[in-house]
This record gives C-alpha cells, structure tokens and sequence, in this order.
C-alpha cells in the first residue's frame, strides 16, 4: 500500500484525542465554580477554534482561487468549508450541552451563540452554492466571493464576547488556569488541528478527483 | 435538574459531560469514516473497523442519554444532527 503523508497527522489525531479524552475526563482538576461540568470546555473549546481555524484556511484558499484561478484552491476551498461545518455543528451542540447545566438553558440568542450560529449558516449557504453550480469556473469564482463574504463574520463571532458582553463567558487566558487544564485543552486543541489536517487532505484529494472525473474529455489534436 | 450545589458550584452533571465526549468521538469518526469511504481510502476490515467505531459512539450516546434520563433538549439535539447530516450529504452530493 502507497504511504501517504496525511496518515502521520492521522496517527496523531487518534493517540493525541485518545489521551485527551482520558485527561480531560479524569486527570484534569475540577472548574472552579462548574465542577465536572467544566470538563466540557476541553472538547468545546478546541471545536470552536478549529471551526474558526478551518474557515481561516478556506477563507485564503478563496482568495489564491480568486487571484489565481487554479483549481487547487478552488478544491481547498471545497475541503476546508466542509470541515469547517462539520466542526461549527458540533460546536453548537457541544455548546448546547454546556449551556444546560451551566445557564439552566439549551441556547440562548447570546450574541456569541447567534454570532455562531450566523457563521454555520453563512457557510452552508457557501456549500449549496458549489452544489448549484455546474460550470467549474463559474462555481470556482462564485463560491469564491461567497466565501470571502461569509469570513466577514468570523471576527466579528470571535470578538463578539468582548464587544457586547453578555451569557457567554469571555477568552480565558492560560494565566489565570491551573497549568493542568491548560496542558489538556492544548492536547485537544492539536488532537482536532491534526484530525483537521487529515480530513482536509482527504476531502481535498476526493474534490480532486471528482473534477478530474467529471471534466469532459480533451479534444484530439487538431480537432480545434 | 437542579446542578447547583451549597456555594454557587455546579455538582455532578456527568450525564452531559459524557454525552459531550461521545458525541465529539461520534462527529470525528462519523465525518473521518465518511470522507475516507468516499475518497475510497476504505476497503473491507478498514470500513468495518470505521463502521465499528461509529456505532460504538452511537451507542455510547444512546446509553448516556438513557442513563440521563431522557430530555427532551438532548432528543431534540440528536434529532438536529440527524437532519444537518442529511443536508450534508444532501448538498456535497454533486460538488
């Protein structure tokens, strides 16, 4: 079997996110005033990044399809925008779960949360979009600008806590954790930035191949 | 269900926090499985290995939500995933 290099972030997405588990279960201190429940954050956390991250990469993936055409990024953009969304679902849900036994609610319209909920649609509606489009260039260029316009809200989800200050709770920073909940939530934080890695490599060679499959045959030589 | 304990901490609560890891292993292995299975990466004992780990989290989920007693928030969250899997494979279909 050919080796390919996605399998090393493969590899290290499963050991990393098989002992994160483990510590972020069991070894990690409690929340100060979330108890156990705390524990959630060091899956939530790392999915809110990584979404973030994900629309990040198709957000200059977009930009080198507009200003350069070539297909490879038009295809980064496929791999990453979907990625991304499956990261933002689970974002919310994990979101969700959290807020029931912390706010007493399943959602909240929180600036943050609708801010989050804005970008899964935004983006969404950049993968329907590739979905309606038959002609490639077409496609290429308009879920290009889409793409561009949906990253519009990306700062504005991630400043939202700071801006209108609200349920939601503001960025922790490393100084003000226990050094163990700090070494957790990085180990998960690399265990989703190396899965990410791995499904954007594999989405991205499948988009690939579903071009190459789908374009229409070369003309002979001559015949134009 | 009342979490809040004499001095303002949250107790227990570990029906959430066990619903919030399977589903996170459940989200990882289902999307890893299918685009592995697509991009046909996955041939016979891989795919059953895959197949293996998604329905384990199915099931870790399912037992986490019987042993939490059943809300219906968390029936309704499972209800949406179901649905925005469906839209996914429904709008990344042609593309």
């Amino acid at each position: 079997m050919k080796f390919r290099w996605e399998w090393v972030p493969a590899g290290l997405a499963i050991i990393l996110f098989s002992l994160g588990t483990y510590l972020g279960l069991f070894w990690a201190p409690k929340e100060a005033m979330m108890g156990d429940v705390g524990r959630i954050l060091y899956v939530h956390v790392p999915a809110a990044w990584l979404s973030m991250v994900a629309f990040t990469v198709a957000f200059v993936a977009a930009l080198g399809s507009l200003f350069t055409s070539r297909k490879g990024w038009d295809w980064a953009v496929e791999a990453a925008t979907e990625v991304g969304v499956v990261l933002n679902v689970l974002l919310l849900i994990l979101g969700s779960i959290f807020a029931r036994p912390t706010w007493g609610v399943w959602w909240d319209w929180d600036p943050r949360l609708t801010a989050s909920a804005v970008m899964l649609l935004t983006f969404v509606g950049v993968m329907m979009l590739r979905s309606m489009v038959e002609d490639p260039d077409r496609r290429a260029l308009w879920s290009a600008v889409a793409t561009v316009m949906a990253y519009v809200n990306i700062p504005v989800t991630y400043m939202s806590v700071r801006w209108w200050r609200s349920l939601h709770q503001v960025q922790s920073s490393p100084s003000t954790m226990s050094p163990d909940m700090v070494f957790v939530l990085r180990l998960n934080a690399f265990a989703f930035l190396f899965w990410m890695i791995w499904m954007m490599a594999a989405r991205w060679r499948m988009a690939k191949a579903l071009a190459l499959a789908s374009a229409p045959p070369a003309l002979p030589e001559g015949a134009k | 269900m009342t979490l809040i304990a004499a001095g303002g901490v949250i107790s227990g609560g570990w029906p959430y926090i066990t619903a919030a890891y399977a589903i996170t292993w459940l989200f990882l292995a289902g999307y890893a499985v299918y685009v592995l299975d697509r991009s046909g990466s996955l041939k016979g004992r891989e795919m059953a290995v895959g197949a293996a780990l998604v329905v384990l989290g199915l099931a870790a989920t399912a037992a986490t939500f019987a042993i939490s007693g059943l809300e219906r928030g968390m029936v309704f969250t499972g209800l949406i995933t179901v649905g925005l899997v469906a839209i996914l494979r429904g709008i990344t279909r042609k593309s």
